[in-house]
C-alpha cells in the first residue's frame, strides 16, 4: 500500500460524507419503511387499517388463527409449497447433474429454455399455465397449482446446484467408479453429499417462491382453494380488516426464518471445506 | 509360461474422427508385471491408460482383461483399481470410510470391512490417521490413502495415473519405493503412467515409450536405456548425444558411421540400415572418455568448448564432428584435472557403447 495514506479519514466529517450518511439512511428507510408499517397495523385495537392506531392488542393474531378461511389458506400454501419443494428440487438438481456431466450440442440453449420461467413475465406463464393445465383436466385443481409453481421454481434449483457442481472433481465419479459403485450409487454417495448445501438453497428458493405466488395462484386454484397470497389479496378487496395485516407480518417473519436458514446452510458448507479434494494441480 | 493378463489389440482411439490419439495399439502385458507407460504429454499414454479403466471408449480394436473383452463393459464392472494424480479421495468421508467404500460395494461383512481398512493402513504406515478427513492430510498421506483405496478390494490390476506428479522430489523417491515394494508384497500387476523417465526406469518391469499415439519400445529399462529401437526413444530417455552422418560400411552387428567432416566413427548398428543410408549416431554423455584414457577405436581430438561443475560430475561442450554441442559427462575418482577453455584433448569412446540409429520418424 504505498502513498500517501489520508489521516484517519472516518474522523473527518466533511459536509459530503454528512450528506452521504443522509441519502444512505433516507434510501434505507425508503426501502424497510413500508415492512415496517404492517407491525403497528396489526396490533391495531380497531377495526380499520389506518394510523395511528387507536390501541393495541393481538385480536387480529386471534382473528388469524380461528377463521376457518386463513386457516385453510395456510395448510393450502403449506401442502402447495412443500410438494412444489419436493419436486422442482428433485426435478432441478436431476437437470443441474445432466447438464453439468454432458457433452451434446445445445447445452447452453437447453439451459437457457429451462431457466425461461424466471425471466417469462408471470402472468404469461399464468395464463399458458390456464389453457393447458384446463386441457388435461387439471384447472382448478391444488395438483394443478403444484405443477405450476414446479415450472416456476425449477429455475432456482437448477441453478443453485450447478453453481455447486463447479466445486465438483469429476475425477471423483470416476474414483467411484473404479471402486465398483454404479452411476446411482454414485450419485447418492459421493455427489449427492458434497452439493447437498446447493440443493437444501435450491429447495429453500423453490418452497420460498411457491409460497408467495399470487398470479398463478390467481388463475389456477379453485375458487374454493385459497392459498395465503389469495386470501390477502381477496382481504384486501373486500373487507379491509388488520387480519390482512396480521397475516402479512406473519409471513415476513416467516420470510425471515427461511433467510436465516439459508445462511446458516452456506456457514455450515464454508465451515465444512466443500473445496475440491487434493491439491490444485 | 507367458500368462498375459492384458492385451490390446489393434486399439485405436480418436476423440473427433480425424486424428487418432492412439494408433493401433498391440502389447501385453504379464500377470504381476509391473508396465509404465512413458512419454511426453498428448503421446497417447494416459488415454491407453483411461481406456483399460473404463472411462473412455476405443475406437477401434479389442482390449482383452483376465480372459475376456472389455467392450461394453463400464468402468465400475472391471475390477480394476485406479490411482488418480489428484488422488480424488471422497472429501465427505474419513479415511476408513473412503477405504471402506469398494469393499460395501462387493457387500463384504463389516467385521471384515474393518480388519481390511487396518491392514491396508498399516501397509501404507497411516494407521494413526483412520478417522481423519482427507482434506486435514499433507499431500503425500493423501497419495498413500489414494493407493491404499485403490488395493484394499483386492484388484487383479491397479492403474496408476501420474500419482507422485503433485508431491515435491525428495517425497516423490520416497513414494517411488514404497509401491515398488508394495508391488513386489503383493504381486499384483500395475500399469504407471508418468512422463518422468527416472520413475520409469527405477520401478518397472517393463516400460512401453510412448510417442505420437504409437508404443516407440516396450522393453525391460536396462534395454530403453542401453539399447534404444529408434533416435526419439535414445532422445527421450537419458541423455544422448546425436551425430548425424551416413553408413559408411556394414560388418553384422558393427557398422562404420561417416560423419559431415570426413571423419568416420565405429558403432553397433541398432537398426537394419544399408550403405549409404542417413542415420543417427547416439553416445550416452557419460560414455566418452577423455585424456589417455581415450585410446580405443573411436579416437577424436576436440576442443573445450566450456566446462560446467556439478560437484559430483563435471560436463564439458566440445567441438566434434560438426557439432558443438557434444557433451561429455565426467566423474573423476582421483581430483579434478586441470582442464581449460579452448583447450583441445583427446576423446574416445567404446565402440560398444555407441549406437546407430535410423532417423527420427516425424
Amino acid at each position: 500500500m504505498a502513498g500517501t495514506a489520508p489521516s484517519s479519514p472516518a474522523r473527518k466529517l466533511s459536509a459530503g460524507r454528512l450528506a452521504l450518511a443522509l441519502v444512505t439512511a433516507l434510501i434505507l428507510l425508503f426501502l424497510v419503511a413500508p415492512i415496517v408499517v404492517v407491525f403497528p397495523l396489526s396490533l391495531s385495537s380497531g377495526e380499520l387499517l389506518v394510523l395511528p392506531t387507536p390501541g393495541y392488542s393481538l385480536r387480529w393474531y386471534e382473528d388469524f388463527f380461528t377463521s376457518s378461511r386463513w386457516l385453510s389458506a395456510t395448510w393450502n400454501s403449506f401442502v402447495v409449497g412443500i410438494a412444489t419443494m419436493i419436486l422442482a428440487t428433485l426435478l432441478g438438481t436431476l437437470a443441474a447433474f445432466g447438464i453439468f456431466l454432458g457433452r451434446f450440442p445445445g447445452k447452453a440453449l437447453l439451459l437457457a429454455i429451462l431457466s425461461l420461467p424466471m425471466v417469462t413475465p408471470v402472468i404469461v406463464t399464468a395464463i399458458a399455465m390456464y389453457f393447458s393445465l384446463s386441457l388435461v383436466g387439471l384447472g382448478s385443481t391444488l395438483t394443478g397449482l403444484i405443477l405450476a409453481h414446479t415450472v416456476l421454481s425449477v429455475p432456482f434449483v437448477l441453478l443453485t446446484v450447478l453453481a455447486s457442481l463447479q466445486t465438483f472433481d469429476q475425477n471423483l465419479l470416476r474414483a467411484a467408479a473404479s471402486l465398483g459403485a454404479n452411476p446411482a450409487i454414485a450419485f447418492r454417495r459421493v455427489v449427492l453429499p458434497l452439493i447437498a448445501p446447493g440443493v437444501a438453497t435450491g429447495a429453500l428458493f423453490a418452497f420460498a417462491t411457491s409460497f408467495d405466488e399470487l398470479i398463478v395462484a390467481l388463475f389456477i386454484a379453485s375458487p374454493g382453494q385459497f392459498t395465503l397470497p389469495r386470501q390477502m389479496y381477496a382481504g384486501l378487496r373486500e373487507f379491509l380488516s388488520p387480519t390482512i395485516a396480521a397475516a402479512a407480518v406473519l409471513l415476513i417473519l416467516f420470510s425471515v426464518l427461511l433467510l436465516a436458514l439459508n445462511e446458516f446452510i452456506r456457514k455450515r458448507a464454508q465451515a465444512r471445506g466443500a473445496s475440491p479434494s487434493g491439491p490444485t494441480a | 509360461m507367458s500368462d498375459p493378463i492384458i492385451v490390446f489389440d489393434k486399439v485405436t482411439k480418436s476423440y473427433d474422427g480425424a486424428t487418432q490419439v492412439v494408433k493401433s495399439l498391440d502389447f501385453a502385458v504379464e500377470r504381476g508385471e509391473f508396465v509404465t507407460l512413458l512419454g511426453p504429454s498428448g503421446s497417447g499414454k494416459t488415454t491407453t491408460l483411461m481406456m483399460l479403466a473404463g472411462f473412455e471408449d476405443p475406437s477401434g480394436g479389442t482390449i482383452t482383461f483376465d480372459g475376456r473383452p472389455l467392450n461394453n463393459v463400464p468402468a465400475h464392472r472391471r475390477g480394476i483399481g485406479v490411482v488418480f494424480q489428484n488422488y480424488a479421495l471422497f472429501p465427505h468421508m474419513s479415511v476408513a470410510a473412503n477405504l471402506s467404500f469398494p469393499m460395501e460395494m462387493q457387500s463384504v461383512g463389516r467385521a471384515e470391512r474393518e480388519e481390511r481398512v487396518r491392514g491396508a493402513l498399516d501397509m501404507v504406515k497411516l494407521g494413526h490417521l483412520a478417522d481423519r478427513r482427507p482434506t486435514q492430510l499433507s499431500g503425500g498421506q493423501q497419495q498413500r490413502v489414494a493407493l491404499a483405496r485403490a488395493l484394499v478390494f483386492r484388484p487383479k490390476l491397479v492403474l496408476m495415473d501420474e500419482p507422485l506428479g503433485a508431491l515435491d522430489k525428495q517425497l516423490r523417491e520416497h513414494m517411488q519405493l514404497e509401491i515398488k515394494h508394495i508391488h513386489e508384497q503383493l504381486g499384483v500387476t500395475v500399469v504407471y503412467v508418468t512422463h518422468d523417465q527416472g520413475e520409469a526406469l527405477t520401478m518397472s518391469n517393463r516400460v512401453a515409450v510412448f510417442h505420437h499415439g504409437r508404443i516407440q519400445q516396450l522393453a525391460p529399462p536396462t534395454e530403453i536405456y542401453e539399447k534404444p529401437a529408434n533416435a526419439f526413444v535414445a532422445s527421450f530417455i537419458g541423455e544422448n548425444n546425436k551425430l548425424d552422418g551416413t553408413i559408411a560400411a556394414r560388418d553384422g552387428a558393427r557398422c562404420r558411421l561417416r560423419l559431415p567432416d570426413g571423419s568416420e566413427v565405429r558403432a553397433m548398428a541398432g537398426t537394419d540400415l544399408p550403405v549409404g543410408a542417413q542415420a543417427v549416431l547416439a553416445l550416452r554423455p557419460e560414455k566418452v572418455l577423455i585424456g589417455p584414457a581415450a585410446a580405443g577405436e573411436n579416437r577424436f581430438d576436440a576442443v573445450i568448448e566450456e566446462l560446467v561443475y556439478y560437484g559430483d560430475h563435471t560436463r564439458l561442450r566440445l567441438n566434434l564432428g560438426g557439432s558443438d554441442s557434444f557433451t561429455a559427462r565426467l566423474t573423476f575418482r582421483d581430483g579434478l584435472p586441470a582442464l581449460q577453455r579452448g583447450e583441445r584433448i583427446p576423446v574416445g569412446w567404446a565402440t560398444a557403447n555407441c549406437l546407430v540409429l535410423g532417423p527420427e520418424e516425424t
